[in-house]
């Protein structure tokens, strides 16, 4: 294209803008104007901050004084009233209780309050004869010393706070709120808008409803309630308590004890110096890394956890359940959903209903409960009690004793090395691979209707009596076969004998040498 | 004095060296170049507009709209004065833009307030969400008799506080319509209705 064009088409441009502009500004027009004030602060005197729509910014950068400077802006279709607007506005900076207050008086305000009746006329002028031409915004700059308390009230404007470290206390509404490298204490309200403290020294306490919460690096205890959006933190040296409903939680290292309470959204915690303590309603759990003890409670959601330092208590409903490397006991109760546990220091109990169970790496006892569903089970090195209706147990490595009860299904036992009791209904018993029984032990394997398989090692002791009802018996050891009205019936001794093993059903029993 | 060598170069009849030559020669020539810099120059100083959305597209539309039509009797007698034409507009365009961009000039930025344009692209908004509410109501209020319980007292509770919340925004921007802030929290709560609604629809398909 020609260059004579080119600057046709950029002329154009500056017309085509410039008329655009004019037909929808209209006539209304827009200043504005900076009020200031200042006065000499002491230590105890706290300012209080009274705002409407403003954004405030706070800095504790001056020795003594409090610097206060409030840019109002004002949009009006009647040019006219602007002048009397702005000669009207107030930034007042008063004594006030223990210290003092520092507030905009508008005529605006003024007119909302129905205080000021001398100012009504203009009011109603602008406000009612005209309001779709009125528009303000306040933009509040404020200096402090850095130890100043201060106790803020504000509403649709964003409230920043920085390096101050006196007692800190805000109320806003629908106004992100900012506390950054201050110190002293927080007591934060706020909603429909995110909060965020970062780098503070002190309690913080956080109450935000509908707002997302975040909190970084305190070193000191911090409270949160909030609802329906996030919660967020880290490094928290303190303990932390987290009140939320509906809300999405997450976060990492925690110096003290942390309690989070929450439904329906996911809870994400890692690292917890202390104990740890949620209540999640359907909440997906995630927690890894706690040096003390973890008490879960949740439900239709999955449960994950990884390196427990204490005890750990899950109470999950339809919660699949996923626990790894617990320090000490560990106790969890589900239903319908798997379960899943691995390297446990201490005792383990498993109340699973329906649950399918899997459990490896136990250093002392094991009890587990379920139904309908498989639970295996893997190197326990105490006792290891098993209560599964119409549940396959497939068992390899007890140290200690092992007691089993169900029905319907398999209970396969490899290399155990206590006394075995198995109790079946229905259910075919298959046992191998023992490492030891000790001498005052005792197999029992009792079941009806299916077979039981018991391979013996080559070097046992044992005093065998076996019955079976309708089957048949098979054994690589010499037997003498009783058989009557009842069934059949072996008794024999194996080695030197002593331990007593029984063996009782209605289906055939096998007796093999390993 | 008439020569029409500037036009020839101007259309890409003739080549730069051969114009080159030509120019170090010929008065008018020069007076027209020296012209054409000048023009350059003072819309290479001019202060960047506003931009227009999709100003460029439409003037680009609007030529090639032009190009299409059939050309009258008057274009062809343009073609034949067009350089002459060209400077003439371009230099009445530059001082109408000069001067509608001095008489309307816009105040210094101001990011709290939104007008004209803005407020109303922002109105917009608002209206889209507002539709786009009412139809997801229509069909996720009914379905929430299918949550549990809890869930549902939780999902009407939280419309019931987004609802609050955006009487509240439109409380305040009745008397403050063009504030950034309130219009922003407004826009958020009528997002978030729309979001718990389909969250809903979801949970109860």
């Amino acid at each position: 294209m020609k260059k004579s064009k080119i600057l046709l088409l950029l002329l154009l441009s500056f017309s085509v803008n410039g008329f655009a502009e004019s037909a929808t500004r209209g006539n209304r027009i827009t200043e504005r104007q900076t009020y200031s004030q200042r006065v000499a602060s002491a230590p105890g005197k706290t300012l209080y901050i009274e705002m409407y729509q403003a954004n405030v910014t706070i800095s504790g950068e001056t020795p003594n004084d409090i610097v206060a400077e409030a840019t109002v802006e004002l949009s009006v279709a009647r040019p006219e009233l602007v002048k009397d607007f702005f000669s009207q506005t107030q930034l007042v900076l008063e004594p006030y209780r223990q210290g003092f207050r520092l507030t905009l008086r508008s005529p605006k305000e003024r007119y909302e309050r129905r205080a000021d009746q001398g100012i009504r006329r203009l009011m109603n002028l602008i406000f009612e004869g005209d309001a779709d031409g009125f528009s303000m915004a306040t933009e509040l700059l404020v200096r402090v010393p850095s130890n100043q308390a201060l106790v803020i009230e504000n509403k649709y404007g964003d409230v920043t706070i920085d390096n101050v470290n006196g007692a800190l206390q805000i109320d806003n509404t629908s106004g992100e709120v900012t506390v950054k490298d201050c110190a002293g204490t927080l007591e934060l309200n706020n909603n429909y808008a995110g909060a965020e403290v970062r780098d503070f020294k002190g309690a913080v306490a956080i109450s935000n409803s509908s707002g997302a919460a975040t909190v970084m690096n305190i070193a000191g205890n911090v409270r949160i309630e909030n609802s329906y959006k996030p919660v967020r933190f880290e490094k928290i040296t303190g303990s932390l308590t987290i009140d939320g409903q509906s809300s999405e939680v997450s976060g990492t290292r925690v110096g003290g004890d942390c309690f989070i309470t929450s439904s329906y959204k996911p809870i994400n915690v890692a690292g917890v110096g202390g104990k740890l303590t949620i209540n999640g309603q359907s909440c997906l759990v995630t927690v890894s890394g706690v040096r003390q003890d973890v008490l879960i409670e949740s439900s239709y959601q999955p449960i994950r956890v990884d390196s427990v330092g204490g005890a750990l208590t899950i109470n999950g409903q339809s919660s699949a359940v996923t626990a790894n490397v617990v320090a000490q006991e560990a106790t969890i109760r589900s239903s319908y959903q798997g379960i899943s546990v691995q390297q446990v220091g201490g005792v383990l109990n498993i109340d699973g209903s329906s649950c399918e169970v899997t459990v490896r790496e136990v250093k002392k006892d094991a009890s587990i409960v379920s139904s309908y569903k498989t639970i295996r089970v893997d190197n326990v090195a105490g006792s290891l009690k098993v209560d599964g209706g119409s549940c396959s147990v497939l068992v390899d490595g007890v140290g200690g004793d092992v007691e089993i009860v169900n029905s319907y299904k398999y209970v396969v036992l490899k290399r155990t090395a206590g006394s075995i009791e198995v109790r079946g209904d229905s259910s075919p018993i298959e046992v191998s691979q023992i490492t030891k029984v000790p001498a005052s032990g005792s197999i029992n394997l009792i079941t009806t209707y299916k077979p039981v398989t018991l391979v013996l090692p080559a070097s046992a002791a044992v005093q065998i009596s076996a019955h079976t009802q309708y089957g048949k018996i098979r054994s690589d050891f010499p037997v003498y076969l009783n058989s009557d009205e009842e069934g059949k019936a072996v008794k024999l001794e194996v080695g030197n004998g002593g331990i007593p093993v029984r063996i009782e059903t209605s289906g055939d029993i096998i007796l093999r040498k390993e | 004095m008439n020569c029409g060598r500037y036009q020839e170069f101007e259309l890409g009849d003739m080549h730069e060296d051969e114009f080159n030559a030509h120019l170090s020669t010929c008065a008018l020539c020069q007076k027209l170049m020296a012209q054409d810099g000048k023009i350059l120059s003072l819309a290479k100083n001019l202060p960047l507009p506003p931009a227009a959305p999709l100003l460029w597209a439409k003037i680009e539309n609007a030529l090639r709209a032009g190009q299409r039509r059939h050309r009258p009797i008057w274009l062809s007698q343009f073609q034949e004065q067009k350089q002459m034409l060209w400077r003439i507009a371009a230099v009445l365009l530059l001082a109408a833009g000069l001067g509608s961009y001095w008489l309307i000039k816009p105040p210094p930025s101001s990011p709290r307030l939104l007008e004209g344009a803005a407020l109303e692209k922002v109105e917009s908004k608002e209206r889209e969400y507002v539709a786009a509410i009412s139809e997801l109501e229509r069909t996720a209020l009914p379905e929430m008799a299918k949550l549990d319980t809890d869930l549902m007292l939780l999902y009407r509770d939280r419309l019931e506080t987004i609802e609050a919340q955006i009487a509240r925004c439109k409380e305040a921007l009745a008397e403050n319509p063009s504030n950034a802030h309130i219009r922003r929290y407004l826009l958020a709560a009528l997002q978030d209705k729309k979001e718990t609604l389909r969250e809903l629809l979801q949970l109860a398909g």
